[in-house]
């Protein structure tokens, strides 16, 4: 059977538009490859800083009418390395020289912002927040050469 | 007219291959047959800030060697006020070829913003791995 020109173009075309569509989804199929997987990323959760005694950090640079610094020993017990941005008053300044000093203390803490003392991954140091606490002439004489106690709150950031 | 029945066979003959094919090696396939390719991993004790590796491992069912050509990390919220923004997880840049059925490793770059907020203590941030890979 002779097959008309115009058709046998035709059905060439359509033959070689086959092939094309076999090889091409054949090498997709073949070689394309995928696959998926679910994991999940946890945060830690921070420790608080720990403060201890640092009477023995201290320097004798009070007396009424002065200003001196807070000293701080404090601890990060976390494994990042942390920055402490504020210090504020958190209770009644005491002395070691008992009630009569304690009652008329005469010592007053200013509350501190946007410091930078910072702590690296558990790590404990001696912190200076400088000309932050002072001392009026309210103070009773029974406080000369006093150490007080300061409680403080510290409010601390991730330094990382 | 024959000649046109022959080749209209031979399309239909050539799709069905074509389906075949798709479906012995895609990652959607039906639940008969495994996807090529898996991906596992996570990490734990993030802070803000932090900056870590995500260890990942791709393990492959085939016979054949494959090389991975894209491996991308979709990250979720990890609870109300901690969203998935504050977590970033970088590309991979290096080349991996998975070996036949077996397993290949790879680290990816994660960090925490600095910015994450007390709602991140704690938090888990679901990952989704996407893998695509080539017969190396």
């Amino acid at each position: 059977m002779r097959v008309p020109r115009r058709k046998r173009r035709i059905v060439v075309s359509a033959l070689v538009l086959v092939m094309g569509v076999v090889a091409v989804g054949v090498g997709v199929g073949a070689w394309s490859i995928s696959g998926t997987g679910n994991g999940a990323a946890k945060a830690t959760t921070a420790s608080s800083i720990t403060l201890a005694d640092a009477t023995a950090f201290t320097s004798a640079d009070l007396y009424p009418g002065a200003t001196g610094n807070l000293k701080l020993r404090a601890t990060n017990p976390n494994p990042f390395p942390v920055r402490i941005t504020a210090v504020s008053g958190n209770g009644t300044i005491t002395s070691d020289k008992g009630a009569a000093c304690d009652a008329a203390t005469g010592v007053s803490l200013a509350n501190q912002s946007g410091l930078t003392l910072d702590l690296a991954a558990g790590q404990t140091a001696t912190l200076t927040v400088a000309s932050s606490v002072s001392m009026t002439n309210a103070s009773d004489n029974s406080c000369q050469g006093a150490v007080f106690t300061v409680p403080v709150s510290v409010t601390a950031v991730s330094n990382a | 007219m024959r000649l046109l029945s022959a080749v209209a066979a031979l399309a239909l003959a050539a799709l069905l291959v074509v389906a075949l094919a798709q479906s012995r090696v895609s990652g959607k396939a039906g639940p008969r047959v495994r996807p090529p390719l898996r991906v596992t991993g996570g990490l734990r004790s993030l802070y803000p800030g932090a900056r870590r590796r995500l260890p990942l491992v791709v393990w492959s069912n085939r016979g054949f060697r494959i090389r991975v050509v894209s491996l991308t990390v979709r990250v979720g919220n990890a609870r109300r006020g901690c969203g998935r923004r504050y977590l970033r997880v970088g590309r991979l840049r290096r080349r991996l070829v998975v070996p036949p059925n077996g397993f290949s490793t790879v680290e990816l770059p994660v960090t925490m913003l600095l910015s994450a907020p007390d709602a991140c203590k704690r938090a888990t941030f679901p990952l989704r791995f996407m893998v695509g890979g080539r017969r190396a």
